[in-house]
């Protein structure tokens, strides 16, 4: 009976262990960003879920690179004000789903959602989230996260 | 959903028209998130603006050029009520430029709704791929005194039961404090 359940074990961490993510294993070797990826991060109530990725700068160098590497843009001076007061100051962008550090695919003149990501970055923690999704259904409930925190951050 | 809603909603799907994008920078003027978009916007109109300057001037040019012209070959007395009703009644001169044909370089082009290069620019409207770092910058940071580390292997710690979400991390990391993590992100 051990012998089955070490099995079973060793079948469920291989298969988990597995499906880590390209985004994952990309940056998963670099000491200077903490690499966090979630699949099957419920969003909300009715069960709908999106694969994250977290990128965190570890410290400065991470940070720049992570900043280089997705081509962040840069604050302005009263941004940087109200970074240093412990103010969020966060943006999100439409990406390629392989690369996320690239603009999203366009086809036929407009997105194409299927194959892109969204890419949330908190200047404050500076973190990267990165929510990949594979159904429209995904990407409405995200971007109905991110417009509600956009509105959120325009009423301060 | 209010119309602001709306129209971030199309922002973010790439599906917005030139007028939308303007009625979406006035509404958004005070937001950096669409800092980008906004520049844009602006751009396009000192482009339009631009355009029309350069349009008049030649419009102006082309008019003095037909009065030098009338001036040479023409009557002297008709040539100078030309040249005086060219020079002291702008809103003539404002005619002609109106009705002029402007070089088809200077006119601006006829626009789909959705313009490829448009959906683009939604598309990199946040953050801006030309914003990124200049190429010196980036040889600056490989030539950093502090090497960055690169494990050998790709570390996998992973949490998780079925059902439930799965979470690995390069390094010691409670799926809690990353699931919070998340939600903190989202929500505030």
């Amino acid at each position: 009976m051990k012998k089955y359940m070490l099995f079973i074990g060793v079948l469920f961490w291989a298969s988990v262990a597995g499906a880590q993510s390209d985004l994952y294993n990309r940056y998963a070797s670099r000491t200077d960003i903490r690499v966090a990826s979630v699949t099957g991060f419920v969003l909300d109530s009715a069960g709908t879920t999106a694969d994250v990725t977290l990128l965190e700068a570890v410290d400065d160098a991470g940070w720049d690179w992570l900043c280089q590497e997705f081509g962040l843009i840069a604050l302005n001076d009263e941004q940087r004000r109200q970074l240093a007061q412990g103010w969020e100051v966060s943006m999100f962008a439409q990406r390629d789903r392989k690369d996320p550090s690239k603009p999203a695919p366009v086809v036929d003149e407009r997105i194409d959602v299927a194959n892109s990501c969204y890419v949330g970055v908190s200047y404050l923690s500076r973190t990267l989230y990165i929510f990949c999704c594979t159904t429209e259904h995904q990407s409405d409930v995200v971007i109905d996260y991110l417009i509600k925190k956009m509105r959120s951050s325009m009423k301060h | 959903m209010t119309e602001l809603e709306s129209l971030l909603r199309r922002y973010a799907q790439g599906d917005i028209t030139e007028e939308e994008l303007q009625r979406l920078d006035t509404l958004s003027h005070r937001d950096e998130v669409l800092a980008g978009a906004a520049v844009r916007a602006r751009t396009l109109r000192r482009q339009r603006a631009t355009r029309m300057t350069v349009a008049a001037s030649l419009a102006v040019v082309v008019a003095l050029v037909a009065v030098i012209a009338l001036r040479s070959g023409a009557p002297a007395g008709a040539a100078d009520s030309v040249l005086e009703a060219s020079m002291t009644t702008p809103p003539a001169v404002t005619t002609t430029m109106e009705t002029m044909a402007v070089p088809a370089e200077v006119q601006q082009p006829a626009r789909p709704a959705v313009r490829p290069a448009a959906a683009r620019e939604v598309a990199e409207a946040v953050p801006l791929p030309e914003r990124r770092a200049p190429e010196p910058a980036a040889e600056a940071l490989q030539e950093s005194p502090v090497p960055v580390q690169v494990r050998e292997e790709v570390p996998v710690t992973v949490h998780g039961t079925e059902g439930y979400p799965v979470v690995a991390c390069n390094s010691e990391c409670s799926p809690d404090s990353v699931i919070n993590d998340i939600w903190r992100f989202l929500r505030v």
